[in-house]
């Protein structure tokens, strides 16, 4: 191993976190395994709790999840360092989730229906974890109820608790943008756990 | 206890959400189909223009005649032993062109106009064998024009001569007849299309019958060019392999 090459190896290993070495996206840009596979472990996470309530359901969230890193190879072309890598990864999950988030949505309306002439007992357990179980399912439905872009915003901004700043990088939109999606997704949601439609 | 349901609601959400899964299934499954993906150097959208293309250029090759050139010249070199060459196809062999309007004149209103020598275009017929009958089925002469007297119905009586000493030359094998047969074309049709290489094979069979001094006269103008440019490089090869002699 040459001098410099094992420079940008011990670059990749200590600075992955914030700032890649330009070794790893280079080899990441070719398709490299083992460059992705790097990535993945250091972003996976991140990425999968997003993705989760995001979608708002486990197996369309590791659907995204995949999307996501297998775009990565072709979509960090255009990453020109401006952000860190987790960010801009982010931002890909967000313009990709709109297909997973519809489907499901879809899911959740069918089983809403499936169990809306039953009698579910466990709705009715005085178990603390059950009863935020469905606190969270009934704001997964709200969810649903909102346009995508004021959901990523409610999800980046007050689920994940990012600042303004950070959801319009990871975004790519102005922090005013921002904002006013927040505005708007959070008078929603009230709106509708207010109505107690979905208790 | 919370008194904003959002914001209760939205604590559980985070707090139910955490990622706790170390991801090696989603891991194992992102890399297979990276794999996958980078072992498939073609995409399908790829063979629909790949195969319109193929089928377009076959269908143009055909239509142009191509396939019967390029079928010679890969059935030279195997039967390069044997001598047989192909005959040459015939192109719009009697392809009459409509006379030019002539003029009325006061008392030839009854003659029939002239009508215009047909027009033979004739494809170049392929010779070879042997290293001393180097294989030309690719070769093509030049469709110059000849001009065929006689009847426009019917194969001609120079090409009639032409097959004759085709057929005594690259399956008779019969070099003193087909050396005849040549000649007797070549009167019929001395300034033919078909000429220069009746005269080219004419030479062969002079080499075969062992008149070299005859064969170095005649392929002495294709060798220089003059004639038959198709057949200098073998009439240059061939002339050096008679003066080694």
């Amino acid at each position: 191993m040459t001098t410099a090459s094992f420079h940008f190896a011990v670059t990749d290993h200590v600075a992955g976190f914030s700032i890649p070495g330009q070794h790893l996206l280079d080899r990441l840009k070719t398709s490299d395994a083992s460059a992705l596979g790097a990535v993945y472990d250091e972003h996976h996470q991140a990425v999968r709790a997003f993705a989760v309530r995001l979608v708002g359901d486990r197996a369309s969230a590791e659907d995204l999840v995949q999307e996501v890193f297998l775009t990565l190879p072709k979509a960090v072309r255009k990453f020109e360092g401006q952000s860190s890598l987790r960010t801009f990864i982010l931002g890909i999950a967000a313009n990709r989730a709109r297909h997973f988030v519809r489907a499901a949505a879809r899911r959740r309306a069918a089983a809403e229906r499936v169990l809306s002439g039953a009698t579910n007992e466990t709705t009715y357990t005085p178990h603390h974890d059950l009863e935020r179980r469905e606190l969270a399912d009934r704001l997964n439905r709200a969810l649903d109820s909102l346009p995508l872009d004021q959901r990523v915003a409610f999800v980046l901004c007050d689920v994940e608790e990012r600042s303004s700043v950070e959801a319009a990088a990871v975004l790519g939109v102005v922090e005013a943008t921002v904002r006013t999606r927040l505005f708007h997704a959070r008078k929603k949601l009230r709106a509708q756990l207010s109505k107690g439609v979905y208790t | 206890m919370m008194e904003d349901p959002l914001a209760e609601a939205t604590q559980a959400l985070r707090e139910l959400t955490t990622s706790e899964e170390d991801g090696r299934r989603t891991r194992a499954a992102i890399l297979s189909k990276l794999a996958k993906r980078e072992a498939r150097p073609f995409r399908p959208v790829l063979w629909f223009p790949l195969a319109a293309l193929l089928i377009g250029s076959t269908a143009f090759a055909a239509s142009q005649g191509a396939f019967a050139g390029l079928m010679n010249a890969l059935r030279g070199p195997s039967t390069g032993s044997s001598g047989e060459a192909p005959m040459p196809r015939m192109k719009a062999l009697h392809k009459i062109p409509k006379p030019p309007p002539v003029p009325a004149e006061p008392g030839s209103a009854l003659t029939a106009p002239e009508m215009k020598t047909p027009v033979a275009k004739v494809a170049p017929p392929s010779a070879a064998t042997s290293h001393l009958e180097p294989s030309s089925a690719h070769q093509r002469v030049n469709n110059t024009q000849a001009n065929i007297p006689g009847s426009v119905e019917g194969p001609s009586v120079e090409l009639s001569a032409y097959r004759a000493a085709h057929s005594l030359h690259f399956q008779a094998h019969n070099w003193a007849a087909a050396a005849k047969a040549w000649s007797r074309y070549l009167e019929l049709a001395p300034t033919g299309s078909l000429a220069p290489e009746a005269r080219f094979n004419r030479a062969l069979c002079w080499v075969r019958m062992g008149d070299i001094e005859q064969a170095k006269v005649a392929l002495a103008p294709f060798a220089t060019g003059q004639v038959g440019g198709y057949r200098q490089a073998e009439a240059t090869a061939l002339l050096a392999a008679l003066n080694q002699r």
